[in-house]
């Protein structure tokens, strides 16, 4: 119990810090965000907005920078993340909300597949160590994860979606098919998926098997699995229970923290396949300047970052008794 | 086969006060990749355990003892593999009809069968040799369940607390983890699983050698009481001399991969014929002497350096021109009404025998 | 974590074992590391040489437009009749001179706050490690995303200071853990005893024997830093002014030279980075196994089934012949 309140507690710190950065970050920069906005709708703006604006930011030229930092966090805890530049007048937080589901499910599930994909084959890698064609996987999945994500996906893209037609070029469902719970919007969904999603699949794949492998051929050579070779234990049990058990534990520390490097892929990945998630808006954001958004996605991806860290905790614990003692050593 | 063309020796007929053979190594040679080549570590050793026997297996770091019991457990690592030699089992069944099973060639499941089942392991150091992720409990259940998946888990959970409480842990340890208890714990708990299965061998590497010498010596005792109980035969081995003297029956004393003497305790303390058994007999306090302990000048050679000849001659006192060049084969000999046998070109005269009560006939030099 | 540091830390390619204390021996190269060298020295060369080599200026627009390689461009042309051959030479330099600059920023901060926190233990600990947590958890892309949006038009050294900013943390926890465990050992202690100063310690004790975990987080940071700026320059938030792969990669896809299958721009940049990428993470490989002597040689398949004259294989798991059920 006492580790998870320190997990949790961590956790907190790490938000507010996000937070905090994200509150900064417009006070830091050079130049005046409003300004830049103001100018750019050619003093367009009604009054409102530009208040809306300022609020947002937490602007107020007239008031200290704490008196500021506590309207920001008011504004937060109303989820009012402001309103957004590219969608005026739609507000950040609509804009997330249409985008996030797309990006958990495409990228939520082409993660998750990743890493089971790269952890069985990197178990396998480590037991099977020594012979030509097993270790001949190394360098492949060095090389593979060391493909940009983004060049991945348009040579998939180019090879898959225009030379062979095999799937769409851009977009999450096709633009004739409502949304719904049926098949047909079911099904359009998953064509579009599958390129993105093997994208980032093919990508990440290999930085888990490596990490996996290594892990497994360290813990083979654990007194304990000697042991169990000795009491004639199956292969299988010996590889799952005792092997696998034990090599897997430091790949979901590390699955954890390389959520954000997970995230960062995504990111561009749906950019390159208009993909109308979380990333795609956030580069449009960028395109034009639209702070609010930008910054309310960052914080979005934040939250679910230290969400998924929580969870991978959660998991820890449970496969490792010495941490749910909180015994070190 | 010695290198020098010597047959290698016959294994006497044992007297019929002593039990038969339940595992008998004939001249097993083992070696391990190094980026320098192929180096041998033991060299053409032969040793027999008998039936319900406590045999002890000393020697310093580095003379091929822990490899002597891997290889014949079938446990090497990756690098390392047997080059010649045999590993003779004699199951309790097959005892009137005389057919031993060599382990060395047991394959898939016949081999997985015969582990644990047959011959079980203690290992030196319990907190690695245990699952950190497993209840100790669930460590002893695999064991009966991988040779018989008809057992119910609650008849193994039964087993498993009778083998606790066996061993003085106490049966209320079933779901406790392996970091949870204590070292002495851990190693009893190892000795707990090992005879799950009541095995006829129990390989024992350096059991005590991580623990404190009160804990220690509870465990000796502990094991020693259960051999009796249980009747398993063992093979203990280590590096200290003086535990064997009260545990041993019998008592093999390695050095550079060669088998150096083998005898009852009592002869091999009594009249040690090897040079190295006399040195190391000197080289620890005992109760009933006063002498100025000496140590044996030099270190052990590494098993890629090992000397020619005899890898001991360049410690010992009684090195004879012979002992540089040829390495020595074991001879046989009688002492305290029993089979020993000795590995050197000088042996000790039977005169020199330092402190104890002569016992049994004078060897033969 | 507690978590990782109990279960013990080992990711992709960062080994823990340190050397014993003054035990150095020069590797003699084989495998990995070799291909892994000669690969990245290619790519040192052309960053050297590129720009002098080059057979056009790679901003010289002509009027061979989207041409697929010929004798007069090896490599083909861009849109606006740009050789890319000359991009590519040249853009190396810069890509790389990121890469290295940004590795070496973070993993000099690494070893900064990683020792430092491991060393002193305590407040200081405390803190520093809450410190490299929070930026370890925070999502890197994104950050440097908004980061960069505000510098718009900064040149690559800002590009690879704001990467450096957002990927120090990864190693700084490998290293304090690191020097947690050797902070205990024997020789340290007796160097304290003898009351040699902290600095001298940390330096010319710890340092040392840490080599092999400070170099493989330079090489892992540097790929990261590659593709980050990579990633970012695609995204055109790099420095647009300077020739680097990403650049080419951004003005390929403006030019929609994905669909239009102009394979000989947007092919070799990639390429490129994906190669430097595996040089580095070969050395990086070859480097752990050195150091994990658990990684190093299993028995070839080949040799174990035929060396055998009577005695079965080997048996212990990975080994395949004997138990298996």
């Amino acid at each position: 119990m006492r580790f998870f309140a320190r997990r949790i507690g961590f956790y907190v710190v790490a938000l507010w810090a996000a937070l905090t950065i994200n509150f900064l970050i417009p006070h830091l920069m050079p130049g005046n965000p409003v300004q830049l906005l103001i100018s750019r709708f050619h003093g367009q703006l009604a009054e409102a907005a530009v208040r809306g604006l300022e609020k947002t930011f937490g602007l107020h030229t007239n008031q200290s920078l704490v008196a500021q930092y506590w309207g920001y966090l008011e504004q937060l805890a109303h989820g009012n993340l402001g309103l957004s530049i590219t969608y005026f007048p739609a507000s950040v937080s609509s804009e997330l909300r249409a985008s996030l589901p797309w990006t958990i499910g495409m990228v939520g599930t082409a993660t998750v597949v990743s890493f089971l994909l790269g952890t069985l084959a990197g178990i396998f890698a480590g037991w099977r160590r020594g012979s030509r064609t097993v270790d001949a996987i190394v360098p492949v999945s060095t090389f593979l994860s060391s493909v940009p994500y983004f060049w991945m996906g348009l040579l998939a893209l180019t090879v898959f979606g225009v030379s062979l037609r095999w799937f769409p070029l851009a977009g999450g469902s096709s633009q004739g098919i409502p949304g719904g719970f049926d098949p047909a919007f079911i099904g359009t969904v998953l064509y579009h998926a599958i390129l993105p999603a093997a994208t980032i699949v093919v990508s990440s794949a290999g930085g888990w098997l490596l990490v996996m492998r290594n892990m497994t051929v360290t813990t083979m050579s654990e007194d304990y699995i000697t042991v169990a070779v000795a009491k004639g234990l199956t292969q299988r049990r010996i590889m799952f229970a005792y092997a696998a058990r034990n090599a897997i534990l430091p790949s979901l520390s590390s699955f954890a923290l390389s959520l954000g490097f997970i995230v960062s892929g995504a990111i561009v990945t749906e950019i390159v396949f208009s993909y109308p998630g979380v990333g795609y808006i956030l580069f449009n954001a960028v395109g034009n300047d639209d702070y609010p958004l930008m910054q309310g996605i960052f914080l979005v991806i934040t939250l679910a970052v230290l969400a998924a860290n929580l969870l991978a905790d959660v998991l820890y614990a449970a496969l490792d008794p010495r941490i749910r003692q909180g015994v070190t050593s | 086969m010695t290198p020098d063309g010597l047959p290698a020796p016959a294994t006497e007929a044992r007297p019929a006060t002593e039990p038969g053979p339940v595992l008998e190594i004939r001249d097993l040679w083992v070696s391990y990749n190094s980026p320098a080549g192929e180096v041998p570590v033991v060299r053409g050793v032969s040793l027999t355990l008998g039936r319900g026997q406590l045999v002890g297996l000393a020697g310093e770091s580095g003379c091929g003892k822990s490899t002597l019991a891997h290889a014949a457990a079938r446990l090497l690592p990756a690098s390392g593999h047997v080059t010649s030699g045999q590993v003779l089992y004699w199951p309790l069944a097959s005892e009137a009809v005389g057919e031993p099973a060599d382990v060395l060639q047991l394959t898939g499941e016949q081999l997985r069968q015969f582990r644990w089942r047959s011959l079980a392991m203690v290992f030196q150091s319990a907190m690695n040799s245990l699952n950190p992720v497993l209840p100790v409990g669930a460590q002893i259940t695999d064991a009966i369940r991988a040779h018989d998946r008809t057992v119910s888990r609650k008849a193994c959970r039964e087993r498993g607390a009778e083998l606790l409480d066996l061993v003085g842990v106490g049966a209320g340890r079933l779901r406790s983890y392996p970091h949870e208890l204590s070292g002495g714990m851990r190693q009893r708990t190892m000795l707990a699983m090992a005879l799950a299965l009541n095995p006829e061998i129990v390989i024992m590497d350096e059991p005590t050698t991580a623990l404190d010498v009160v804990v220690q010596r509870e465990i000796l005792d502990e094991i020693r009481a259960l051999q009796r109980r249980l009747g398993f035969a063992v093979l203990f081995i280590t590096h200290d001399l003086s535990l064997l003297l009260d545990l041993a029956d019998r008592v093999a004393i390695m050095y550079g991969g060669l088998l150096m003497e083998e005898a009852p305790v009592t002869a091999l303390v009594g009249e040690p014929a090897h040079p190295y058994t006399s040195a190391l007999l000197h080289s620890f306090p005992t109760v009933d002497r006063q002498e100025r302990l000496v140590s044996i000048g030099g270190s052990p050679p590494a098993a890629s350096s090992y000397p020619s000849g005899c890898p001991f001659h360049p410690r010992c006192p009684r090195a004879l021109d012979t002992c540089r060049t040829k390495m020595p084969a074991p001879a046989v000999r009688r002492a305290a009404g029993s089979v020993c046998s000795v590995a050197c070109w000088n042996p000790m005269p039977a005169a020199q025998a330092v402190g104890a009560v002569q016992e049994g006939e004078p060897g033969a030099s | 974590m507690t978590a990782a540091a109990a279960g013990g830390e080992a990711i992709a390619g960062l080994n823990l074992e340190p050397m014993q204390p003054s035990r150095r021996r020069l590797a003699r190269p084989r495998g990995k590391s070799l291909a892994g060298l000669i690969l990245l020295g290619v790519f040192v060369i052309i960053a050297i040489v590129g720009p002098y080599v080059a057979p056009y200026d790679p901003s010289a627009t002509s009027g061979a437009i989207l041409q697929p390689p010929s004798a007069a461009h090896l490599l083909g042309t861009t849109q606006t009749g740009q050789d890319v051959l000359s991009q590519l030479l040249v853009g190396c330099r810069v890509t790389l001179l990121i890469g290295v600059v940004a590795g070496l920023v973070a993993t000099s901060l690494a070893v900064l706050i990683g020792v430092t926190a491991g060393y002193l233990g305590g407040i200081a600990d405390e803190g520093l490690s809450a410190l490299s947590n929070i930026f370890l958890v925070l999502p890197a892309l994104p950050l440097v995303i908004v980061l960069a949006g505000y510098l718009r038009g900064a040149g690559p050294l800002s590009v690879a200071v704001v990467i450096s900013v957002t990927g120090w943390a990864f190693g700084a926890r490998v290293l304090r853990a690191q020097t947690l465990s050797i902070r205990e050992r024997d020789f340290i202690k007796a160097a304290r005893i003898k009351g040699e100063s902290v600095l001298r310690i940390v330096v010319l004790e710890i340092l040392p024997n840490e080599l092999g975990i400070v170099i493989s987080a330079l090489l892992l940071t540097t790929v990261f830093a590659i593709l980050t700026a990579a990633s970012l320059a695609f995204l055109g938030l790099g420095s647009l002014s300077s020739w680097s792969w990403g650049t080419m990669l951004y003005w390929a896809q403006n030019a929609e030279a994905f669909t239009i299958g102009a394979w000989w721009w947007y092919v070799p940049p990639g390429i490129c980075i994906a190669l430097v990428g595996t040089a580095l993470g070969l050395l990086n490989l070859a480097i752990d196994e050195r150091l994990n002597p658990r990684l190093r040689y299993a028995q070839p398949a080949s040799r174990r089934a035929t060396a055998q004259t009577g005695p079965a294989a080997a048996d212990v798991p990975a080994l395949t012949s004997g138990a298996e059920a």
